[in-house]
């Protein structure tokens, strides 16, 4: 099992370099306006500060440079140039640009300095090129300069804000809201399934088939309004309590859990649909096969056969599902985050893509990689629970 | 099929259709409109005022140069002169209590309020605007967010100013234009005379700020909270709380405001991604300003009741649909073989039918235009722009006089707008509209980006665009529209005695001769149709009832010191 995790854990390698780089091509050979004249608009900017914007991003250099560089900041061990031990702050230069010489220094980034506790000092790697870090997370190890530095993605073109912030702040509201979205499928999803195959025929098994045919073509942002004007609007009064609540959740505090209800229940929607159908179906695929009619055959009871040995078979395709459905949540929901207005990850790459804010779509997608590249991961070791013929040993299964 | 089965189906369909039912019908919303719709009535103090906006890039006045974040902004800040929200001609002090021009408009002197003072208490000096003007257009300048460069992109409204080139060159940090002759007087020097400069001065980004607290960072709940998440400013209002990126920001009255202060408490500028989201919050009660939804124009009208004079929100009048400073038109590329017949871009021009595509479009919340200068500005002219008008029989005899008539021998044109933006609905009546008089046209949509950069190339030959005023003075639409050497003149207009009088217009030092000179300009300029402009746009937004003399002005500013809001009924 540990060498097969490795095994997958290494293979993120190649995925992640594939995935970043044909990124990096794509959104360097877009054609159209470069980012800070869509942060313009319409009106025209000065062609000095445009070029000075560019080159401040580090967006003038070819985009294998550039690959480079977002590479090198987010590894472990990366190289900087500067001049030694203490940078040196220069009173004529403006706040936080220093002077710098240039010497190598081998820096080591760590989420260990996320903040650098005082005396936050801005060296320049490569003019125009600002890079902070703190002074606590410095080791002098003979005549080298260690540093721990946390991983960075860069800045937002548009905002100026750093790319780790703005995912920081968003990211954890998109897992919430997979999370509570993932726990409604499972329980609905699979639970609906379940009742309507063993049912089959009566009339939950037709409810369940004739719902999730409604779900299914539902748009989720048509489904998501009906649930804002039923509860929050029509129903505001008659309610009131748990539902008494701002239709979108944009009242300040997302604390509360009664904000998750009307998203999570409209992203969960048409995967649970999905997931009750798929259920279903290999449910009573799996009764009509031999080896059930032979466990009845030994005098087994119903519910042994079931949850003994129909469900293992029957749950494979299921949770591949829900885990590939999972990773698809955890990249974010545009639709749902917009007609709710949850300050999740969907909506800002999204609005990053269109406005060719780059660090934060690359930033974004890095996350996202992980998040997916973990999921499956955990999809293929729980086959090994479900189905005793996978083995992870390494042999040719 | 067996019975158990029919049955079943049918059981399960009826609660189905139950269930969908309960979703599509359900009961009337209750309106609660009460009141007159006249303002009048004891103003009630207190209260918290909710406000959409989309996520603001920045709300540091440095970089605000969006619409969102100079919302936030100019309730925190206070520059030197504020535009009267009523009367867009009108300027009032703000920051400054007096200004003077020298006799040239090259010099402008400031007098400050006495004893004004930023929300944390420390007094607001001269310096103050010194400081925070070299911080826009310092190549240098760093986010505090960040403490890594990130120039400003609005370093041009300070363009006039003295020195100017040499700190945006790196030469220089401080422009030296600037002076602060005493604490109470600020003198700026300009490169070039601008009779309108304090006009200029009156955009919300050239607030003073406090250098300590830029560079040291704000103190709140015993933490050191980065300047640009936490602006400490001169105005009315004062941050509550740090900005909580994509959710809110919430400022509250400012007990340090020597201006007129606020009724109410303070204001939760509420972030939204999606402005059907906003209007449904607003539908819901949870929200006192939104924009209206798509298609729900007419509704709310009916169900609001629209806004007497278009900016002002009471009760039963709360749909706000002014115009803004803001003109929607076609531009000619007078570089091209075809576009440079000047009868062609008359003929062209005088085919639109305006008023259909403001009908039909816009549900009549746009106006057609008859000038590219909006109704709100200073120099504005009805029908001054004679070609900016539906003639098709005048159309047509241009068209023959620029050698095609009825179409023949012009090849097809391409009319060039951004996809996905809803253009396409307004290019579809101007193309129709074209081949009544034999014109052939053809669609060239791309998505934003490509748009603006085949624009900037001068790829096109008739297409779209919006300009929406810094500052609602007649130079901000002729200068940068029309000004051969601007940046913005996407027509390619070249014409050097245009250039000339902008140049002299901007020495007049007289109002009414500075208007009627800009007036004489405008009237050379549209000879030329360089552009064909089409709508004025105007605002599309609603406020609750319970808010009363809330004033939403021309340039999508709100003067959150005058509204007041009722008191919460009791329980």
């Amino acid at each position: 099992m540990f060498q097969y995790i490795t095994r997958r854990v290494l293979q993120f390698i190649p995925v992640f370099l594939g995935v970043t780089l044909l990124l990096f091509l794509t959104a360097n050979y877009l054609p159209g306006a470069d980012p800070i004249q869509l942060k313009m608009g319409e009106k025209a900017i000065d062609p000095a500060t445009k070029a000075r914007l560019l080159k401040n991003l580090g967006l003038d250099r070819p985009w294998y440079a550039q690959y480079v560089d977002y590479l090198s900041a987010l590894s472990p061990v990366h190289v900087v140039y500067y001049d030694g031990t203490t940078p040196e702050v220069d009173p004529n230069l403006p706040k936080g640009a220093l002077k710098q010489t240039g010497t190598v220094a081998l820096v080591i980034p760590s989420i260990a300095s996320e903040v650098p506790p005082k005396g936050v000092a801005t060296i320049s790697p490569r003019e125009g090129m600002t890079y902070t870090r703190g002074e606590a997370a410095r080791w002098a190890i003979g005549g080298l300069t260690l540093e721990f530095d946390p991983p960075d993605l860069g800045t937002s073109i548009y905002n100026g804000r750093k790319v780790l912030d703005i995912l920081g702040e968003t990211y954890p509201y998109t897992v919430k809201l997979a999370l509570s979205a993932i726990i409604l499928e499972i329980i609905f999803g699979v639970g609906a399934g379940i009742v309507s195959a063993i049912k089959k025929n009566s009339f939950w098994d037709v409810l369940v088939t004739l719902s999730t045919s409604i779900l299914v073509a539902l748009p989720v942002f048509w489904l998501g309004i009906m649930l804002q004007y039923t509860f929050a609007i029509w129903m505001k009064e008659a309610t009131g309590g748990a539902f008494y609540l701002p239709a979108t959740g944009a009242s300040g505090e997302f604390a509360d859990w009664v904000y998750l209800i009307l998203p999570s229940i409209t992203l969960a929607s048409v995967s649970t649909a999905y997931a009750a159908r798929i259920m279903r179906s290999q449910l009573l695929e799996v009764t009509g096969q031999d080896y059930i009619r032979t466990a009845y055959a030994k005098g087994l009871s119903a519910r042994k056969v079931l949850w003994g040995h129909a469900m293992k078979n029957a749950l494979i395709p299921v949770v591949t599902f829900i885990g590939l459905d999972f990773g698809a949540m955890l990249s974010g929901a545009i639709l749902t985050e917009s007609v709710f207005n949850w300050p999740g990850v969907g909506y800002t790459i999204f609005r990053s893509i269109v406005g060719r804010d780059f660090p934060i779509v690359y930033g974004g997608v890095t996350i996202i990689l992980f998040a997916v590249m973990f999921m499956n991961l955990l999809v293929d070791i729980s086959y090994a629970f479900l189905d005793p013929r996978i083995r992870f040993g390494g042999g040719d299964n | 099929m067996s019975k158990r089965f029919r049955v079943s189906m049918a059981l399960a369909l009826a609660l189905v259709l139950l269930v969908s039912m309960a979703g599509v019908t359900g009961c009337k919303p209750k309106t609660t409109t009460d009141g007159d719709g006249t303002g009048s009535g004891d103003v009630v103090k207190g209260g918290t005022m909710s406000f959409y906006i989309g996520e603001p890039a920045y709300i540091d006045p440095y970089n605000t140069q969006e619409s969102e974040g100079t919302e936030v902004e100019q309730s925190l800040f206070d520059s030197l002169t504020r535009v009267d929200p009523l009367d867009p001609s009108k300027l009032m002090g703000a920051a400054a209590e007096s200004w003077e021009p020298n006799a040239d408009a090259t010099v402008f002197t400031f007098k400050l309020k006495a004893g004004a003072k930023f929300s944390d208490g420390t007094p607001v000096a001269a310096k103050d605007f010194v400081y925070a003007w070299n911080r826009i257009v310092n190549p240098n300048t760093v986010n505090t967010l960040t403490n890594k460069v990130d120039a400003s992109v609005i370093g041009y409204h300070l363009a006039f100013v003295k020195g100017y080139d040499d700190v945006v060159g790196g030469k220089a940090t401080e422009m030296s234009g600037l002076k602060a002759v005493d604490d109470m007087t600020l003198e700026v020097t300009l490169s070039q005379a601008f009779a309108d400069f304090a006009f200029v001065v009156a955009h919300p980004a050239l607030a003073p700020v406090p250098q300590a607290l830029v560079e040291g960072g704000v103190d709140y709940n015993g933490a050191k909270v980065p300047f640009g998440d936490f602006p400490v400013g001169n105005g009315p209002f004062k941050m509550a709380e740090p900005w909580k990126h994509g959710q809110y920001v919430k400022v509250v009255a400012n007990e340090n405001y020597i201006g007129e202060k606020p009724y109410i408490d303070g204001v939760d500028f509420k972030i939204f991604k999606d402005t059907e989201a906003a209007y449904t919050e607003f539908e819901a009660g949870n929200l006192d300003f939104a924009p209206i939804g798509e298609g729900k124009i007419k509704i709310a009208q009916d169900k609001y009741g629209v806004s007497v004079d278009g900016y002002t929100v009471n009760p039963k009048t709360q749909v706000v649909l002014g115009a803004e400073n803001a003109t929607y038109y076609m531009i000619f590329n007078m570089a091209d073989k075809d576009l440079s017949n000047l009868n062609l871009r008359k003929a062209i021009s005088l085919a639109i039918n305006r008023q259909a595509i403001c009908d039909t479009v816009f549900e009549g919340t746009r106006e057609p235009a008859d000038n590219i200068l909006p109704p709100g500005i200073a120099g504005y002219e009805k029908g001054a722009w004679e070609f900016a008008k539906y003639d098709v029989e005048a159309a047509k005899a241009a068209l023959a006089e620029a050698g095609f008539p009825g179409g023949e021998g012009l090849g097809t044109i391409k009319l060039s707008f951004n996809s996905g933006a809803g253009h396409e609905k307004i290019m579809e009546i101007v193309q129709s509209d074209l081949k009544a008089i034999g014109i052939e046209s053809v669609f060239d949509s791309a998505d934003f980006p490509v748009y603006l950069k085949s624009l900037d190339a001068g790829k096109f030959q008739v297409a779209r665009l919006g300009w929406i005023a810094d500052y609602p003075i007649t130079d901000n639409f002729l200068y940068p529209l029309f000004q051969s050497k601007s940046g913005d003149n996407k027509s390619k207009m070249v014409d050097p005695a245009v250039d000339k009088a902008l140049d002299e217009a901007r020495t007049v030092t007289d109002d009414a001769a500075r208007i009627s000179a800009y007036q004489a300009i405008n009237k050379s300029i549209q000879a030329q149709v360089p552009v064909s402009p089409l709508m004025f746009y105007k605002h599309t937004r609603v406020g609750s009832s319970r808010i009363h003399d809330f004033v939403w002005d021309a340039q999508g500013l709100g003067d959150f010191t005058k509204v007041w809001i009722d008191a919460p009924a009791a329980e």
